[in-house]
């Protein structure tokens, strides 16, 4: 625990909470989109989050052509209790909207089956869909401006 | 555990309250005098009072977040108080819910309603599905390892699972079965339903009940013949989906409700869909409402305090001011969350993700001023305006530029006597879009 008080004495408002939240809800599903449009910084909070936390934070890569949220996740998830999953990616996935659709209608499994606080990167074009056509799923969880926080 | 903690996990938007657990019972606030209807009373009514011996089917909906499930859940435990089997289940766990027709309906039913009486020991035999079941296997000509003589829902699981794999697959299913929906649907009244209900009343039940939840998800897509999905099963299938032998509470999509097809589904029905409404935070002249502001306080304060009445405790003033910097604070947030349970348990959550309790007034601002704008970062120039639209004149028209401003939450609806209301978000009064000079009373 000692690597997340340093961190989080650092101030940095964004970090912190996702700290904070990795924290308070082990053992818990729940579902933290993080609003970023700023890749630079995106991967700087990661680089951070991954030396506080090590290996504990598994990493989710969407490739372009990925058409499920779930089965990208439940495929990583195979023996491994994780301490929270980041996933990357939806942003440059092909089929956004169906993803997103199907991902709307079966939310109640991700609560089901995954035990652990999951965070999802996205940028204003993923958030407008999100909203849109995902309005469920959105309702479920918080959004962390990070961008905000440069401001 | 410490509190900040704790209520962060009590605050978590994604868990639905469930009244057989003991904790979530003692979280559960009972909103109907301040929803301007007792939906779940006049649900529960129908089926124990007005119509307990001859099958009823009731339709049930309602915005996103407003506590749709938790209210079914609460109908189940009170039927269950009066002897009713009851089958509650989620149809997103059975059914692909982009993609649905009646046969996948009626067979969802008859899996769920099979196995919770095989888990009272109660045993039915259905001759037909045995048939049902080889046919569609060498129609289908997949290998899939039945056992014949085994429970009726282990089939329906089976084949159902095979085909939520497959699309083709699924296509070829409902080709199979759709021809013959008139007798799945009469199989399932005499084989199961009806002979279950003779059982269940030997028992000493009152009868069976089944609720099915989450179908309100299912796509507002068009289907190949140009209908959409709502409007085809609930309107064009309704007859069917309504003429199962038992007590049936269906929820539907919102989108019927504001859509020109409601005419057409109250008449296949036969009952006007139930709504459930928001909190009236507010009222239609615009005056908060203690009523409900207490009964929301309340809602937060079992969360922080499971074990202790804050309403009627000498020590309210000082519990609050563990969790709030100030009890104005803490009426901010109830009325910013514009009465929508979810939109206050996650404004909260988020909350708690930047500070420990006592949450601070800059705090609950800055994180009001984050979600305005991201909410914000969705909505267009013709939506900002039709959202002044109604915002000016508390009334929202069933158009189709319309549904998403409800279906995104950017517009709440409410009841009072006199009907429906609407408002906007009230997180949105935060934009620049808006003039400064509302009722913000602080």
């Amino acid at each position: 625990m000692n690597n997340l008080e340093n961190v989080a004495n650092d101030n940095h408002d964004a970090i912190r909470s996702i700290l904070r939240a990795i924290n308070f809800s082990q053992g818990q599903f729940s579902l933290i989109f993080l609003h970023c449009n700023c890749v630079r910084l995106h991967q700087k909070i990661a680089v951070k989050l991954r030396s506080s936390y090590c290996t504990k934070i598994e990493e989710i890569n969407l490739s372009p052509s990925a058409m499920s949220l779930y089965d990208n996740i439940s495929a990583t998830m195979v023996n491994i209790q994780p301490y929270a999953v980041m996933v990357f990616g939806l942003d440059a996935v092909k089929n956004l909207d169906s993803i997103l659709q199907v991902s709307n209608q079966i939310r109640d499994e991700f609560s089901r089956k995954f035990a652990f606080p999951l965070f999802i990167w996205i940028d204003d074009q993923v958030l407008r869909r999100i909203i849109r056509i995902a309005p469920d799923l959105e309702s479920w969880g918080t959004i962390i401006d990070i961008d905000n926080f440069l401001n | 555990m410490d509190i900040t903690k704790s209520l962060y996990q009590a605050c978590n938007p994604n868990k639905t309250l469930n009244s057989n657990n003991p904790e979530d019972k003692q979280r559960y606030i009972d909103f109907s005098p301040v929803r301007g209807l007792e939906i779940i009373n006049e649900l529960k009514r129908t089926i124990t009072r007005l119509s307990p011996d001859s099958p009823t089917c009731q339709l049930f909906t309602g915005h996103i977040g407003v506590g749709k499930s938790t209210e079914l859940m609460r109908l189940k435990s009170e039927l269950e108080t009066e002897f009713f089997h009851v089958v509650y289940f989620e149809s997103s766990q059975s059914l692909d819910l982009g993609d649905v027709d009646v046969t996948d309906i009626l067979l969802a039913i008859a899996k769920e309603v099979s196995h919770s009486l095989e888990v009272t020991q109660i045993k039915v035999k259905s001759g037909f599905f045995q048939t049902l079941f080889k046919d569609v296997i060498n129609f289908l000509q997949t290998p899939l390892d039945i056992d014949f003589e085994a429970e009726l829902s282990v089939g329906i699981a089976k084949i159902t699972a095979k085909t939520k794999e497959s699309p083709k697959l699924r296509n070829q299913l409902r080709q199979y079965l759709e021809p013959r929906t008139a007798s799945i649907l009469q199989s399932i009244n005499r084989e199961l339903l009806i002979p279950a209900q003779e059982e269940l009343k030997k028992q000493g039940k009152s009868g069976l009940v089944v609720i099915i939840d989450n179908l309100d998800r299912i796509d507002n897509s068009p289907k190949a013949n140009g209908q959409y999905q709502p409007e085809y099963l609930f309107v064009e299938r309704g007859e069917q989906l309504k003429a199962l032998s038992c007590h049936i509470v269906y929820t539907i999509p919102l989108v019927l409700i504001f859509s020109n097809a409601l005419g057409r589904l109250i008449n296949r029905f036969g009952v006007d869909p139930k709504v459930l409404p928001m909190i009236s935070v507010k009222q239609r002249n615009g005056e908060y409402y203690s009523a409900a502001m207490t009964l929301l306080q309340q809602m937060i304060m079992v969360r922080a305090f499971p074990s202790v009445n804050w309403q009627q405790s000498p020590e309210k003033l000082a519990l609050t001011t563990k969790i709030f910097d100030s009890p104005r604070t803490f009426d901010r947030l109830c009325q910013v969350s514009g009465g929508h349970l979810r939109s206050l348990l996650k404004l909260l959550f988020r909350c708690l993700q930047s500070q420990d309790v006592p949450i601070s007034r800059l705090c609950l601002e800055n994180t009001i001023k984050e979600q305005c704008n991201l909410l914000s970062l969705a909505i267009t120039s013709d939506e900002w305006e039709l959202l002044r639209k109604v915002w000016k004149t508390k009334t929202y028209r069933g158009e189709e530029q319309y549904d998403i401003l409800l279906r995104s939450l950017f517009v709440f609806e409410y009841r009072d006597d006199q009907g429906s209301w609407f408002d906007i978000n009230p997180i949105l009064l935060e934009s620049t879009e808006f003039p400064r000079d509302y009722d913000y009373k602080d």
